[in-house]
């Protein structure tokens, strides 16, 4: 059973008590909430998600409203994983947002038997680009331009690569975007699904994208990965690719991996084997058009 | 005249790239790009170890070069940087 298939208010009433299960990729987050508009933002994005009341769970999220004034008074939301707390209170018209990042939070923090990259990736023809960026160069903003344009999302922000194959597992959860991009990526993908805007986060404001129900309905499908793509946005700049030597390429990617130095050698030996089956490069650019052209001239065989 | 230690590598996994060397390690999670010439040196020590001077006797044949105290003097800087990145360890026993 989906999400879609429940009515909103079965969805707040299931969400507040006994919660349930929604399962992304090869994980299942328990979520539990009284707060009606994590339901509503559950039901619109993650309509196409499995669905499960009574299941196992690798993540148990609750978010809920704290025992103080701010529970009426300039409303907040508490958010707990596994009963504990990590993250201070935050005003409660985030709530969505805090579910993100608190799963975000739980994979990096808890997962060990994937090489995690902070990245994009997504599909075509059974090869896959991985997009690692730090925050504002334009990763999410092109990651949704090429989904919204055919290409399988795989993921957003992390990229699980299984250290024994060498595929990457999709997530296929919605696509955060930020700030001017939000604008941006309404404006250039008109069937696709927006959250409403998030406002006064620590990253600004904030939209999520809904991922394609094809995406979704392909998540436990492995790509492997082909091309390393660092991008990076400079407004009114012509499209440009350069080829990015591996063992620079190896370097960055290795500074901004969350669990490579807990995973050890095998890290050492996941990261090798990515970089000898991807070809890499630095990939600059402003107008979204151009760099979709580039992305499809890609060879797509793999 | 350089000193007499024989060095070798220390906890470290190797990697070659076109442009450098990877070098990951495993004590400290660190991981480093050598530059050609410091990882040559380091995986000349992993195949066998050596004296400032061996080594440069042997990087030095390796890369058809003459073999003078210059060139040794550059070998046993580039083992000291080695060192303090805890790359390579010398030999005691």
């Amino acid at each position: 059973m989906n999400v879609s298939q429940i009515s909103a208010s079965e969805l707040r009433r299931s969400l507040h008590d006994p919660g349930f299960g929604i399962r992304t990729g090869p994980f299942v987050v328990r979520i539990n909430s009284p707060i009606p508009s994590v339901a509503d933002g559950l039901g619109l994005l993650y309509k196409d998600f499995p669905f499960a009341v009574n299941s196992f769970a690798d993540f148990h999220v609750r978010l809920d409203r704290p025992y103080n004034l701010h529970r009426v008074w300039h409303p907040q939301v508490v958010c707990y994983l596994n009963d504990e707390c990590p993250f201070a209170p935050l005003p409660s018209d985030q709530a969505l947002a805090v579910f993100e990042s608190l799963l975000n939070w739980s994979i990096y923090a808890t997962t060990y038997h994937y090489l995690i990259i902070h990245a994009a990736s997504f599909e075509r023809g059974g090869c896959a680009a991985i997009l690692p960026a730090p925050p504002g160069s334009g990763k999410s903003t092109l990651c949704a331009a090429l989904v919204s344009r055919g290409w399988r999302l795989l993921t957003d922000e992390l990229t699980l690569i299984s250290p024994s194959t060498g595929s990457i597992s999709p997530l296929a959860r919605p696509i955060s975007l930020k700030n001017a991009s939000i604008d941006i990526m309404q404006a250039f993908a008109t069937r696709e699904v927006f959250s409403p805007k998030v406002y006064n986060t620590i990253k600004g404001t904030i939209a999520y994208m809904r991922p394609p129900s094809e995406s979704v309905a392909r998540m436990h499908e492995t790509a492997m990965p082909r091309w390393m793509i660092f991008p990076k946005y400079q407004a009114e700049a012509t499209t440009s690719v350069k080829l990015l030597p591996k063992g620079l390429a190896f370097l960055r990617l290795a500074s901004g991996l969350v669990n490579y130095s807990i995973l050890g050698a095998m890290g050492f030996e996941a990261l090798t084997q990515l970089l000898e089956r991807t070809q890499c490069y630095e990939f600059l650019y402003s107008d979204l058009n151009e760099a979709i052209d580039w992305f499809n001239r890609l060879p797509s065989t793999n | 005249m350089v000193g007499p230690e024989v060095w070798r590598t220390g906890n470290v996994l190797i990697k070659v790239w076109d442009d450098g060397v990877i070098v990951y390690h495993l004590d400290s999670g660190t991981t480093h790009l050598l530059n050609p010439t410091a990882g040559q040196l380091l995986c000349s020590l992993s195949v066998a170890s050596g004296t400032a001077t061996a080594l440069s006797h042997r990087l030095a044949s390796e890369n058809d070069l003459e073999s003078d105290e210059e060139l040794d003097h550059t070998i046993a800087d580039l083992l000291k940087q080695l060192d303090a990145l805890g790359l390579i360890e010398p030999v005691t026993e």
